[in-house]
Parts: C-alpha cells; sequence; structure tokens
C-alpha cells in the first residue's frame, strides 16, 4: 500500500526537501517554522535583535525567490538558510564588529565596578568578563573565521552544514576552526577589552 | 613568535562557556516573526493582494525565470498540474462542460454523499470510451516576484494564464498539457526585468500526469513517469486502492500526511485532501473523499456558493485568520468535480471547464 508521506518533518540534517513544488507557502512556511527562530536567535546575537529581524525577512524572501538554486543533493535546507543569511550579514559587518567592540567595553566597566564583591557575583563577573574578552577578540577575527566560528557554535551547523553554507571545503572548515580556536583561547585572556572600535571593520 | 606556554589560554571547555555566554540572553518577538511569516506567506502565494507591493500574490509563473526545477506534485493530475504551470496562490475553478454530455462517455450511477448539517452532493463521473479524454480548461491569476543581487531590488508581476490539460482514461497512457500567458502586468520594480518574467507558451506531454522531470530530492535520481512515491503517486489505481475506505480514517490519513507542514493543519488538510480529487479519481473514492474533507475541524459548507462566472458549487472552506491562511474548495454537487479552489483569505476566483473530447488536443465546440 502506498503510505501517504512522513508524518513528521525531518531533522534539520536530513532535511532536504523539494523546494519545487506547486505551492511553495506551504513548503515555505513550514521551513519558516523550523528555522527562523533559531536563525533568528543567531543573526540576533550577531547583529542585534533589530537588524536580525530584517536579515530573517530578507532571508526566507531571497530563498523562495531563488528556491529553484537550491539541490538538495549539495546540502541540507538549513544550511542553505544560513548561507543565504552569512551573504547578506556581509553588509553589517561594521555594525557587528562596532557591537562587539561596545560589548567589550561594557564589561570593562562592569568588571572595574563590581569585582571584588561575594562570590556570586565574582563568578556572575568572571563570566561575564570572559564574555567581554572574547568580545573583543571575535572582533579582531576576519569576517570567514567568525563565520565559521560563530556558525559552529551559536547556530550549531555541524562542519558539513558550515561547508555548505559558505560554499567551502569541510577540510578548510575543520582547519580554519582549528585555528581559530586555539587563537581565541590563547588571545581572549589577555584582551584588555577595548582596542580601537573600528578595528576589523569591513 | 607567540609562545602559547607562557601565557594564560583558555581551555576548550573555557572558551565554549564564553562562547555560550556572549550574547546569550538576545529573544525573539514572537509577533515580529509572525508578522515575518505572513509576509512570507503572502510572498509564496499563500494570502492575496495587499495594498504594500511587497504583500501582493506572488507565485513562480515564469517558467523561464520562477518555475521550479523539480515540480513535487509533477505525477498529479490536472488541477495540481494546472496550478503548477500557472503557480500556486491562483485558483482554479472548474466547471463542467458540455463535453460531458458526449453520449460515448458513459456516466457512472451518482452516488449521493451527505456531507452533514443537511449539505449532500452528488458525485457523478463520466466514465471514458477508449481514447477519449477528460478535457480541463483552466483560467487562472498569479504572481511572480524576483529579486536581484541588492535584495531591495524586487520586482513583482501579475500575470493572467489560461492551461488545457487532457487526461486520458488509462493513468499511464499520455497525457497533454498546453499554457497560453493572457495579460500581463509589471506590478512593482523595474519594467525590463518584469518583461523577462512573462510567462510564455508551453505544450507538454507525459505520462501519470507528470509534466517534466521529477526528481528523487534526497538521491537526485530521476523518478520515471508513473512510479513516484508516497503522495506523488497520487493518481495511480494502486494508490487509490490503498485509501482507507471509511471516512474518519481517511480524514485521519488525510491529516496524518500533514504532519508538520507548519500551515495550519486544518487548512492544510484541506488541501491536501482536495489533491486526492483528480480527474482518475474513482468515483466511490471521490465520495469519500469528500464525507472525510467534510470532517475536518472547523471546515465551513456552503451551498450555492457563488463563482465568478455566475455559477454556484458546493464551499468547503477552512480559515485560519491567525495564521492569515485560508482555503475553500468548490465542489460541483452535481458531478463532485472540484471545480475550483480558492488558497488563500482574499485570493481571486479563477475558472476552467471540464469536458470530454474524442482526441487528445481536441476542445468541445462551443
Amino acid at each position: 500500500m502506498t503510505q501517504l508521506g512522513e508524518p513528521g518533518a525531518p531533522p534539520a540534517d536530513k532535511d532536504r526537501p523539494d523546494l519545487g513544488g506547486p505551492h511553495p507557502a506551504v513548503e515555505f512556511g513550514r521551513l519558516f517554522d523550523v528555522y527562523a527562530r533559531p536563525l533568528h536567535r543567531y543573526l540576533a546575537r550577531r547583529v542585534g535583535r533589530e537588524t536580525a529581524h530584517d536579515l530573517v525577512s530578507e532571508t526566507f524572501l531571497v530563498a523562495l525567490n531563488q528556491r529553484h538554486r537550491y539541490d538538495p543533493e549539495r546540502g541540507v535546507v538549513r544550511s542553505w538558510l544560513y548561507g543565504i543569511a552569512t551573504n547578506l550579514l556581509r553588509r553589517h559587518v561594521r555594525t557587528e564588529v562596532r557591537g562587539l567592540h561596545a560589548t567589550a567595553r561594557a564589561v570593562g566597566h562592569l568588571t572595574g565596578a563590581e569585582a571584588g564583591h561575594d562570590n556570586t557575583v565574582a563568578a556572575r563577573v568572571d563570566a561575564a568578563t570572559m564574555a567581554g574578552q572574547l568580545a573583543g577578540a571575535l572582533a579582531a577575527l576576519n569576517d570567514g573565521d567568525r563565520d565559521v566560528l560563530l556558525l559552529t557554535s551559536w547556530a550549531g551547523l555541524d562542519s558539513n552544514e558550515v561547508a555548505e553554507a559558505l560554499d567551502i571545503p569541510v577540510g578548510t572548515v575543520r582547519s580554519r576552526l582549528h585555528r581559530v580556536r586555539k587563537r581565541l583561547r590563547a588571545d581572549a585572556p589577555v584582551l584588555s577589552t577595548v582596542d580601537g572600535e573600528e578595528a576589523g571593520d569591513a | 613568535m607567540r609562545d602559547d606556554n607562557l601565557r594564560p589560554m583558555w581551555s576548550e571547555t573555557e572558551l565554549d562557556a564564553a562562547l555560550a555566554a556572549l550574547r546569550s540572553d538576545v529573544d525573539t518577538e514572537e509577533d515580529t516573526l509572525t508578522a515575518v511569516r505572513a509576509e512570507l506567506i503572502a510572498a509564496a502565494g499563500g494570502p492575496t493582494e495587499r495594498e504594500n507591493p511587497m504583500t501582493v500574490t506572488i507565485a513562480p509563473i515564469s517558467q523561464e525565470v520562477e518555475r521550479p526545477r523539480k515540480p513535487r506534485w509533477g505525477t498529479l493530475t490536472a488541477v495540481a498540474a494546472t496550478v503548477a504551470a500557472l503557480a500556486a496562490g491562483a485558483v482554479f475553478v472548474t466547471t463542467q462542460g458540455t463535453g460531458d454530455t458526449n453520449p460515448a462517455a458513459g456516466p457512472n450511477a451518482g452516488i449521493e454523499v451527505d456531507l452533514g448539517n443537511g449539505h449532500k452532493i452528488t458525485v457523478d463521473q463520466p466514465t471514458l470510451a477508449p481514447g477519449q479524454y477528460r478535457l480541463q480548461e483552466s483560467h487562472g491569476w498569479s504572481g511572480a516576484t524576483h529579486v536581484g543581487a541588492d535584495v531591495n531590488d524586487v520586482t513583482q508581476v501579475r500575470q493572467e494564464g489560461f492551461s488545457d490539460t487532457w487526461t486520458p482514461a488509462t493513468w499511464t497512457d499520455d497525457w497533454r498539457q498546453t499554457y497560453e500567458p493572457g495579460s500581463f502586468e509589471v506590478v512593482s520594480g523595474d519594467p525590463d526585468v518584469g518583461e523577462a518574467m512573462r510567462s510564455k507558451p508551453s505544450d507538454l506531454g507525459g505520462k501519470c500526469g507528470q509534466f517534466g522531470e521529477q526528481r528523487n530530492a534526497d538521491t537526485g535520481e530521476t523518478i520515471p513517469p508513473c512510479r513516484g512515491n508516497g503522495w506523488e503517486e497520487i493518481g495511480s489505481p494502486e494508490f487509490f486502492a490503498g485509501l482507507p475506505t471509511d471516512p474518519q480514517a481517511l480524514y485521519e490519513k488525510i491529516k496524518e500526511n500533514v504532519g508538520s507542514s507548519g500551515n495550519d493543519p486544518h487548512v492544510q488538510a484541506l488541501m491536501n485532501g482536495s489533491r486526492l480529487l483528480q480527474p482518475v479519481t474513482p468515483p466511490e473514492v471521490r465520495a469519500n473523499i469528500l464525507r472525510a474533507l467534510a470532517l475536518i475541524p472547523g471546515v465551513e459548507i456552503v451551498d450555492g456558493a457563488p463563482l465568478p462566472d455566475g455559477r454556484t458549487a458546493t464551499a468547503l472552506a477552512v480559515d485560519a485568520p491567525a495564521a492569515e491562511v485560508a482555503y475553500t474548495l468548490f465542489v460541483d454537487p452535481a458531478t463532485g468535480d472540484v471545480i475550483g479552489y480558492k488558497d488563500g483569505p482574499k485570493a481571486k476566483i479563477d475558472t476552467s471547464t471540464w469536458s470530454v473530447v474524442d482526441e487528445m488536443g481536441a476542445k468541445p465546440a462551443k
């Protein structure tokens, strides 16, 4: 007997829909429901909520209108969507770097004001300090390195998906990720939060 | 040269902790995403025209610019195939043409279908003689959008289209579908880009309602006609024979197929269920499908629903205003044929005509 189809959506790492159907509203409604929220969160962490809102909208609109270019053989739909978003994000590199510097600067102020209180506060300050140091270190990365790192860490894509999203070999992703993480582990702890706001801007 | 051994260095765990902590407090405004979703669905041809050009009914119509490369519903019969040609979001109304009175086409005994609450229709389908075809002449409106290298560079067009589909008596025999564009309008954007999106005439053959190539989404392999899987096999005698004969069980099957499509489940159930109503759907199966669709929660059944050309139909409608989606299926109460549908709360209703002809490409005398 012919089965009517799968009762549920496939997991993201197996989601390779045929976007060529006659009812794109249906498929793209599903894609939006599955992927828009995590995409928004990922983008908001990078460039802020308002810009992320616009980028999510643009990402899905571009995806809709370029759906005939999506090839399920080449990758899962999640990486395709994040690839589109990453391209759109290029226009906002300056905003992202400026925001990272602002975060680092704010954490520097917090550290100076609150350090030395009780253990809870100290722990919070430590975590905030590390995040601030990381922000400064992220701002110093080149765009490609930052994309690989954050697509992996914040978006949760695996190396294959990052490769699909950025259209680069998976080996490049892995080596770049290894190099970037090593650099951050070394640089972030000694970073004195603010080192020139515009450094690293596109 | 840097000597990592002489400097403080985070562990992998510390780095991951810092990554996790950095800007971890961002949140997502549901209202905002809901609005974005509504715009996307409108752009995909879900809802209908609005004042904002970005939300004009948009759907792929230009076969060169926008037509999907891999039609998912390639084996669907006339209704869906026409939609594939003319675009989602359009609405087609099918009328019982004079050709159904062709004496060579023998009628089945009508099957009375009780849709509940006093709503009754009859399923009365013609039996095609060898060499005859059911012809669906459809007329629809659709839209298309094109986004340039700059995502703000958006061009939108509206296209009128006419599609004729000849369905053979045997599913696996040759089919034919023609498309002829009608009036055309560049709604917004670059006129030259818009002009390139103008639909072009087509004349496609195929078997099993599959016009053009169909490929497996996972493997990329070309799926030969008449060998689909799941929904793509709709139309085969085996598919219809495998459907539950109990309307409630059939409804459950349709509901199961809806899965997590993201659309309103009841709207999606009506959409999916309507796709089972093909020209080759056996009358008794058609009757059960209609009974099943009447079981969809929230479905509104209206007798004598007016169509744009002045005829009336029995309408089955599901509206999900919160999601800004709706679907209305118009059924000929005398035959059980799908004589139209409306995909979106404000969508236009398009029209077409059913008839029986004696050869592929023929049309009944008007």
